[in-house]
């Protein structure tokens, strides 16, 4: 008598597993923000496998404070009369990235991502520019070590998001990521 | 493989002849007959992967990558097709035949493609073929856009959605220095349709909207001297559409027609600056044809009413202008074992009115086409005429043109030779010289001299010489293109204050009769096997003789830089799409401009990418552009945007799933 038998995914197979990762980062170098103080940032990101990689999705939060006035000056020793406003950035990201074998114990993973970094100002409602979204992108490594159930990591991504002054930052990050098999109704909407 | 060549190559032969006589190509089936694939092996031509792959929402953007098509657009939306880049600012654009029915686009210098009644992503096949010459009804148009979709069988929903935001925005930066301002940014563009059909009829309706953004610094800058209202000067466009079609052996019968709502900026070179405007245009396009042992009839029919007003203003724009151009023609064709004789006769109202004025002419078309073919030859012949009455203060009261092909197409490779002549004005409603002819006035917007009475004919003569080789999958192929002109008819614009942020307000008037020579040399390969990745590269190198005619040479020679052009796209297994552009111009002088405005323009580089996936079994797909890649300032036009790498993000989706392998 057959009996039905659940088969395990493959694990290079593409959408076969979902991976979640939380962590925290800071700027460790920026250029073009230098009047705004970053704090640490919190990270989500999901990746699955597909080619010879995975794909991966990121969303990244960050508070970075504005100088008060007195603090600036410009090139021309003059000094500004107006608090440049707090602001608070989220990254939404999407990108590839090369992996080694996923299943040793140490992996390294690196690659490409592209998205959009959302700005929100801390400015009276309706304010012109209260709100700003411009395009971000990188290059980004990992390298983790398998854990108990989860592996922990420390990633670094370069991004720059794309303004005219440019700005660019350097991010380190430390964080967890647990793994799972990915859910039959999500496997068929990403396939 | 040779065989298979063989039959590539006489299917686009055959497609190519059915396109040479004048008025023939409407009157024939052979369009109907040859499949998207054959279409798509031409030089000038975009196949459904390369289509698909580019994720365009805008048929402007769609139209910017065909390989070696000139165009270019003042403000980074609205676009201007200039062929094959001979007839520079001459140039009138290309007639857009849409599954065989030609549809009514031109307006000024440039075609209004947004309001083609078709979703980008939903096209299967474009090409341009290149030659100025008289098409459906006398117009004389810049080459002939073929733009295939296909019939529907059952139900079917689909549309794309697409934002673009120009990098270069200050972001934070702006709120350290109040002098830093946004730039372009534009969207969200939409192209929805729905539909039905059962292989012999279909019927869809859709919407076009689009919205963009003229806060470029240059464009701005002149903008606001003109447009008086305390808001951001935006484009929007709204335009609804409705198709029918119905295919049967013996007739064949197309309907479509629509209505688009425009918030404008119109900028004309020989204005200067932007027009505040609202536009309301309305039109339509039928066919009917049937045909039955040896015998062929058909009626066509086509229309267009536009009426302006104006939006806030610091200047005295035109007066309120209502335009209207319709045009009947019947054609009656004996069709031989290897020939086909093709007759037309109609009429075209072409109307302007304003304020007192009230011009309307009727003007009488007739058309005749001759076309031979055996295995190996095909030949064609068409003359075709339009009677003027005083629409035009020229010296004869017709214009005429005629066309000549020849080819012939062996195992490896075809050559054909095509020779164009035409002499006379052909007036449409939409040209400034017809404005000009009919008293509208302009206002302080532009200065639109009368017509020198009377004018001079124009005479133009056209070459064009292409022959192929097939080698294995690829196919290499050399044109050879040449056209030569006098009584010309022509703006002798001059500028002489610096450009850059501001009007360029010139001072022109008309001036005939003036002419000159233009050479074309073009050599490129293709390789469009389905199922590999479609190769496109091309290099076109110019010369202008004007002869001693500075005013020709001012007018002609603005676009005829030497060009390089390589594509290549890919639909890869799992639903990956990819394409890449990459375009270079030769460095050039712009010659409309004299001392100090006089600009050497620069070489330019442009680098365009996109990928894109296949979502929920196909019925979604997500696209990333990458457009200008080298993200940097490059003075395309005095008047031109300065042009930043944008970044464009599509979304697809249709009801019926394409193949995503």
């Amino acid at each position: 008598m057959a009996t039905a038998q659940s088969v395990p995914s493959d694990p290079d197979e593409a959408f076969a597993t979902l991976r979640f990762a939380l962590s925290g980062g800071v700027v460790f170098r920026d250029r073009g923000m230098t009047e705004w103080s970053p704090g640490p940032d919190a990270r989500l990101t999901v990746d699955t496998p597909y080619g010879k990689g995975r794909l991966r999705a990121d969303v990244a939060w960050q508070a970075w404070e504005g100088q008060p006035a007195a603090a600036r000056v410009d090139a021309d020793g003059v000094r500004s009369t107006g608090d440049l406003p707090n602001v608070q950035t989220l990254a939404v990201v999407a990108g590839w990235g090369w992996t080694s074998d996923p299943q040793s114990t140490i992996s390294l993973e690196a690659g490409w991502m592209l998205g959009n970094l959302f700005m929100l100002f801390d400015l009276p409602t309706g304010t012109p520019g209260r709100f700003e979204s411009e395009i971000l992108t990188g290059p980004w490594i990992r390298v983790s070590r398998q854990l108990g159930p989860a592996r922990v990591f420390l990633e670094t991504r370069a991004h720059r998001v794309l303004t005219r002054p440019r700005w660019d930052a350097l991010s380190p990050s430390v964080g967890l990521a647990f793994e799972m098999d990915t859910p039959r109704w999500m496997k068929w909407v990403l396939q | 493989m040779k065989h298979s060549a063989h039959l590539l190559l006489g299917g686009l032969l055959a497609a190519c002849i059915a396109q040479a006589g004048v008025n023939a190509a409407s009157a024939q089936d052979s369009p109907f007959l040859i499949a998207d694939s054959l279409l798509t092996d031409a030089p000038h031509a975009l196949g459904v992967v390369e289509i698909r792959a580019s994720g365009s929402v805008r048929f402007s953007e769609q139209l910017r990558m065909i390989p070696g098509l000139a165009a270019w657009s003042q403000d980074r939306y609205t676009l201007r097709l200039l062929g094959t880049g001979q007839e520079g600012l001459l140039s009138s654009g290309p007639t857009f035949l849409l599954d065989g029915l030609a549809i009514p686009v031109a307006f000024l210098d440039r075609p209004l493609t947004e309001t083609l009644p078709v979703t980008p992503s939903a096209v299967t096949t474009l090409r341009f073929d290149a030659g100025q010459r008289s098409h459906e009804g006398a117009r004389l148009r810049d080459g002939v856009m073929h733009v295939r979709t296909p019939m529907l069988q059952g139900w079917e929903a689909g549309g794309a959605l697409a934002v673009i935001n120009e990098t270069g925005d200050p972001g934070p930066a702006k709120h350290r220095d109040g002098r830093l301002q946004n730039v372009d940014r534009s969207g969200p563009a939409t192209a929805l349709h729905m539909g039905w059909g059962n292989g012999r009829w279909t019927v869809q309706t859709g919407l076009q909207s689009d919205l963009h953004h003229l806060t470029d610094q240059r464009i701005a800058g002149r903008v606001r001297l003109t447009y008086a209202e305390n808001a951001q000067p935006v484009i929007t466009q709204f335009s609804p559409w409705a198709r029918l079609r119905a295919r049967t052996l013996n007739w064949r019968l197309d309907l479509a027609g629509g209505r688009a709502w425009r918030k404008d900026f119109v900028y004309l070179e020989s204005a200067g600056w932007e027009w505040p405007s609202r536009w309301t245009r309305d039109w339509v396009a039928s066919r009917a044809l049937w045909k039955r042992d040896g015998l062929q009839a058909g009626v066509e029919a086509d229309g267009w009413t536009m009426s302006s007003t104006n939006r806030p203003s610091f200047i005295d724009l035109p007066a309120p202008v209502r335009l209207m151009e319709a045009q009947s023609r019947g054609t009656v064709g004996w069709i031989g074992s290897h020939w086909r004789l093709t007759t037309a006769g109609g009429v075209r109202l072409i109307q302007a009115a304003q304020l007192e004025v009230d011009v309307r002419h009727m003007l009488p078309l007739a058309e005749l086409a001759l076309s031979w073919n055996s295995r190996a030859w095909e030949a064609g012949i068409s003359l075709s005429g339009i009677g003027l009455d005083d629409a035009f203060p020229q010296e004869r009261s017709w214009s005429a043109a005629a066309s000549l092909s020849l080819a012939r197409t062996g195992r490896q490779g075809r050559w054909k030779v095509s020779l164009d002549g035409e002499s006379g004005h052909f007036p449409e409603a939409g040209n400034l010289s017809f404005w000009a002819a009919s008293g509208v006035d302009t206002g302080s917007w532009m200065t639109l001299a009368s017509l020198p009475t009377p004018l001079p004919v124009p005479r133009r003569l056209q070459g064009q010489w292409l022959v192929e080789r097939a080698i294995g999958a690829w196919t290499g192929w050399f044109a050879l293109e040449g056209r030569w002109a006098d009584g010309l008819l022509l703006e002798d614009r001059r500028i002489d204050q610096p450009f850059g942020i501001g009007p360029l307000l010139p001072s022109w008037s008309w001036s005939a009769p003036h002419g000159g020579w233009l050479f074309s040399r073009t050599v490129g390969v293709r390789r469009v096997e389905p199922d590999r990745i479609q190769w496109r590269g091309q290099f076109q190198f110019q010369h202008v003789s004007s002869q001693g005619d500075d005013t020709y040479f001012r007018a002609a020679t603005g676009f005829p830089r030497n060009r390089v052009w390589i594509s290549a796209a890919e639909q890869r297994p799992g639903g990956i799409r990819w394409f890449v552009r990459a375009a270079w111009q030769g460095a050039w002088t712009w010659p409309q401009y004299l001392e100090p405005a006089e600009r050497e323009l620069p070489a330019s580089l442009w680098l365009d990418a996109t990928v894109g996936k296949t979502l929920l079994s196909g019925h979604m797909e997500a696209l990333v552009s990458l457009l200008n890649l080298p993200d940097r300032p490059l003075m395309t036009h005095p008047a031109g945007v300065e042009e930043q790498l944008a970044i464009r993000l599509t979304v697809l989706f249709q009801s019926r799933p394409g193949p995503s392998r």
